[in-house]
């Protein structure tokens, strides 16, 4: 057990151990989370009313930011599949980094739905057994199940692996690989359900429709792993860690395949929506054209589309793709566009018009915008934290291989030792 | 021409004209009778006439019956109404008028009554004519000639509003008593709620106490007149409605345009 | 630093890293104590902040509210305890003393709603008086009822108007239809909630416990009729007007962060009277009663009025009906 607190102790030190532009890093996000943090005490104070938020349009820039985290917390599925199925060992090297950014955006995903919460202290009404859990009946119950479940999944696995590493041996495959069977089927899982908290209420009928999953699914494919691409170049270039370029090159590929999904996805959509005019095609209008005036989404839609498909123009074409700066300007294009396509073009619309036909505008306040930027300012501290220990691990660099004394001890009690 | 027998005429004559002038005064006789005795028509008291109807009524054949489980206006759950006969302000009626001079003249009233409006029937009926009892004006009467108490005038409207009086005595139609103010009872305004009077509140459990039609219909113009509604909703505080443009055209506006109406 | 290969450890000088002895350098003491000073300070403040508003009676009340069970949980004393807190949180929030009760539902009865659209003239009175009976907050103006005006022949609610203003109902060529809370069968708002904070009772009223709610409002995103509202914030009413009988499931005070909805005026229709928007609409248009009894007024207008229900494609079985006649 020493060793796990020593495991902990050195990861502690390696934190504040940084150059001054990792400092400077850390200072900027720890300040925007201070930000968030004080706007969230104002809304602690005077309640959900300081949100844009009303009973027309009830779920706002939270869960907006909320529904495309679990996508890219989902997105890690796309290194493990390729590392583990595939024995890919180039892609197995960047496993870690991408199950860290899975954690960052699972943390991401509780924090906005706890600020969403009108009483996050009664979150123990959620505990099975002390409290009253609704499982299975409700698909909040589930989400709250996988989300849980796969935050366990992404830091238990990464911890074995590092801490096998830190202890200078390789990770035994036997013990974590049922647990990255499981977490492949269960990444799959998370964006489903949360696919299916919209599409089971028959009360909004921009959401009840079955092929909400796969949209789901498929921009979540797009733009986690276009994340990941630019996060992976960014700690090629300011870390040890170094990146093979196959390995990009993989990632685009799969950013490129699931973004021509994503909008085939959309236009099948599209045709349903607007082949034949029927009421439950209002909310598309409202989304795509404006409805009685209101017009407020239309060109945060139309930009999202446009963006998708200059993307997907530069990532189809092998020689574009191929170059680094046309790849990441169609990831960043991707990542945005994906956002607002997800975000934006998904909650809103689906309470515009209400179910007794008003359309009423929503536009989120300075309070939410700045928690929602606090929130994911802690949720890239995070994911720093985590490489910034992951990576002298994997490296090498921070290391506690046992010496001569403690490896005469480990023989006499018979322990395998490295 | 000159006569045989000397100038009389023989009793025989006389005696031949018989069996046409016999015959003839009988018939005339017999035709007298009954336009003699035709100024007593058959009578029947109020009670025969209630047996009798009774009798007819029970042995009807029902083509159409009131409720959908076949029950008629007898087996309607028991009710209470709420006597109407303390808002009279003018009652007794006999105060002022005499049972016996009627005046059942179309007019314009100009020494009492005054400010009366009359738009009840499109002009079919007068004050005598279906409601009012001229023989005793402390009651109404019905088609029938059976005095109704003011306090169940429910039973005079029921014979043409039958509808309303079906739906009246089985629920459909109508309010209970409670704490809330009939729409007579208050001026039409956006009045303050009574939530204070307690004992006053309509029971949907228990004995069913109704008010009567005069409650919420004036008898003379019952039509209900439009009212000024609540205030409109507001949106949650510190959020403004934005205001769109209407959607559209209305549902008729195709078929408008074809018989030359507005295009909204 | 130069580059490790991971599978080894070794550098490309093929040295191993130094065995980790923890020392702790003094730079990062400083460090580290810096930011422990931070985030005492801040903590620090908070709480001396926190102390200037203290009241030890609502502080135990508030405890003990965080950790209330679940209405079906509770025992008998500790239900009386929750509405006792209740009662203590009224008479300081608003200095009235409120009874809150807790009837059980009654035997053998199952509540039913029908509105005669041939007779709402869209006077909006049931909507006043569903706020003076039910507590709702002034402030940010809940109203459990929603009246829409349509154009005659028009059906399709998009095109309807709930903020018409009336200067003198019913206003030509439009008709009038009040919704509020259908009191499903199926809800699919008691499905949705994930802590079971919303549950239908025997006598068929969709319930909220307000003390149990998170405030997650996926319950308002599944229902069809919008009749789910929630407390933006503290709800503000004046003394005056505050209804002093009240049931723990219904109109009693109720905070911000919570959902409330119509129901059926349960302190009221489970003591047998008529709901307070029945009573106080001037037309009539309004029947109420228990299903289970064949002699009650909305057996009556269910079996021989052409009767329909909203939106009853999506299976909800609304126990509110509308009729015309």
């Amino acid at each position: 057990m020493g060793a796990i607190f020593r495991f902990f102790w050195d990861a502690l030190r390696t934190i504040f151990r940084g150059g001054p532009l990792y400092w400077l890093w850390l200072l900027v996000l720890i300040a925007l989370v201070a930000i968030g943090a004080l706007h969230y005490r104002e809304q602690w104070e005077h309640g959900l009313i300081v949100t844009g938020m009303s009973d027309q349009v009830s779920w706002g820039a939270y869960i907006a930011n909320f529904t495309f985290l679990v996508g890219v917390a989902a997105a890690a599925v796309m290194l493990v599949i390729p590392a583990y199925i595939f024995d890919r060992n180039d892609v197995r090297e960047v496993v870690l980094i991408g199950e860290g950014v899975a954690v960052a955006a699972v943390v991401m995903c509780m924090l906005f739905v706890t600020v969403d919460l009108g009483h996050p202290e009664r979150f123990w009404h959620l505990l099975p057994y002390i409290g009253v859990f609704n499982f299975p009946q409700s698909m909040l119950a589930w989400d709250v199940v996988v989300l849980t479940g796969y935050l366990f999944l992404n830091l238990s696995i990464p911890f074995y692996i590092l801490f096998t590493r830190y202890r200078g041996r390789e990770p035994d495959l036997r013990i974590y690989y049922p647990g990255v069977l499981i977490s492949i089927a269960w990444a799959i899982s998370i964006h489903t359900v949360t696919a299916f908290l919209f599409s089971s209420n028959v009360s909004r009928p921009f959401w009840d429709t079955a092929v909400l999953a796969p949209r789901f699914l498929a921009s979540a494919f797009t733009s986690g792993p276009a994340l990941i691409v630019l996060a992976l170049q960014v700690i090629d270039r300011f870390t040890a860690f170094k990146v093979r370029d196959e390995v990009i090159a993989f990632l685009a590929i799969v950013v490129t395949v699931a973004l021509q999904v994503n909008l085939f996805l959309l236009g099948v959509e599209f045709f349903t929506e607007f082949y034949f005019a029927s009421e439950h095609t209002a909310y598309a209008r409202f989304l795509f054209f404006g409805l009685a005036g209101h017009r407020a989404l239309v060109p945060w839609i139309w930009t999202a589309i446009a963006f998708n498909l200059i993307a997907v123009s530069i990532l189809s074409v092998h020689p574009l793709r191929r170059r680094r700066t046309l790849l990441n300007a169609a990831c960043a294009l991707t990542v945005v566009g994906v956002w607002v396509e997800k975000g934006v073009g998904l909650i809103i619309p689906g309470f515009t018009p209400t179910p007794l036909g008003e359309v009423f505008d929503y536009v989120p306040t300075r309070v939410e915008i700045l928690v929602s930027i606090g929130i994911w300012a802690f949720g890239f501290l995070v994911f720093t934290l985590l490489a910034k220990v992951a990576i002298p691990i994997e490296t090498g660099a921070v290391t506690h291989a046992l010496d001569d004394a403690e490896r005469r001890k480990a023989a006499q009690a018979g322990r395998v030792t490295a | 021409m000159q006569r045989m027998d000397g100038g009389r005429r023989p009793l025989s004559r006389y005696l031949a004209a018989l069996p046409v002038a016999l015959p003839l005064m009988l018939a005339v006789a017999f035709a007298a009778v009954p336009l003699l005795a035709a100024d007593k028509p058959p009578t029947q008291s109020p009670e025969e006439a209630e047996s009798v109807l009774k009798q007819i009524m029970a042995k009807r054949f029902v083509v159409r019956g009131v409720t959908a489980r076949g029950q008629t206006l007898s087996q309607a759950p028991p009710f209470k109404v709420v006597p109407r006969i303390p808002s009279l302000t003018k009652y007794p009626c006999t105060n002022c008028h005499d049972n016996s001079f009627v005046d059942s003249r179309v007019r314009v009233l100009k020494e009492e009554h005054t400010d009366l409006v009359f738009e009840h029937g499109g002009g079919r009926f007068w004050c005598y004519d279906a409601c009012h009892n001229g023989k005793d004006m402390d009651h109404l009467v019905s088609l029938r000639g059976t005095p109704i108490d003011y306090n169940q005038a429910y039973i005079l409207c029921g014979q043409c509003h039958f509808q309303q009086a079906e739906d009246f005595a089985f629920g459909g139609h109508g309010r209970r008593a409670g704490a809330w103010p009939a729409p007579r009872d208050v001026p039409p305004t956006a009045e303050h709620l009574l939530v204070k009077e307690r004992g006053k509140i309509a029971h949907w459990k228990g004995e069913r106490v109704l008010l009567s039609c005069p409650a919420c219909h004036n008898a003379h113009a019952p039509a209900i007149r439009p009212f000024q509604a609540s205030p409109v909703p507001e949106v949650r505080s510190g959020l403004k409605r934005a205001p769109g443009e209407p959607e559209g055209a209305g549902p008729f506006s195709e078929w408008e345009a074809f018989s030359g109406g507005k295009k909204r | 630093m130069s580059a490790r290969n991971p599978g080894t450890g070794k550098d490309e000088a093929g040295a191993e890293p130094a065995r980790g002895r923890s020392s702790l350098s003094r730079r990062g003491l400083l460090r580290g104590a810096g930011w422990l000073g931070a985030v005492a300070a801040l903590f620090g403040g908070g709480t001396a902040l926190a102390r200037q508003a203290v009241d030890t009676a609502a502080v135990s009340d508030s405890v003990a509210d965080l950790f209330q069970k679940h209405y079906k949980k509770m025992s008998r004393e500790e239900m009386q305890e929750a509405i006792a807190r209740i009662e203590r949180r009224a008479k300081r929030d608003f200095d009235v003393a409120i009874h809150v009760g807790n009837e059980p539902p009654l035997e053998n009865v199952v509540f039913g709603y029908a509105i005669s659209l041939s007779r709402c003239k869209g006077t909006r009175r049931c909507v006043e008086a569903c706020m003076a009976e039910n507590n709702t907050s002034r402030d940010s103006q809940i109203q459990y009822i929603r009246v829409l005006e349509l154009d005659h022949g028009e059906t399709n609610l998009t095109n309807a108007d709930p903020y018409y203003d009336g200067e003198n109902v019913p206003r030509k060529g439009k008709w009038y239809i009040p919704i509020q809370c259908q009191q499903c069968e199926n809800p699919p708002c008691v499905k949705a909630c994930p802590v079971q904070a919303t549950w239908k009772e025997p006598d068929g009223i969709t319930v909220i416990d307000y003390n149990w709610c998170i405030g997650c409002r996926y319950c308002q995103a599944a229902c069809p009729y919008w009749a789910r509202h929630f407390n933006w914030n503290d709800p503000k009413l004046p003394a005056d007007e505050v209804n002093v009988d009240t049931h723990y499931l219904g109109n009693r005070p109720r905070r911000r962060g919570v959902m409330e909805k119509c129901t059926f005026c349960i302190q009221r229709t489970r003591k047998g009277r008529q709901p307070a928007c029945l009573e106080a609409c001037p037309t009539g248009a309004r029947i109420f009663g228990n299903l289970l009894d064949p002699n009650s007024d909305i057996r009556y207008v269910l079996e021989n009025k052409t009767v329909y229900r909203l939106k009853e494609d999506l299976g909800t079985e609304p126990k509110f009906w509308y009729f015309a006649d």
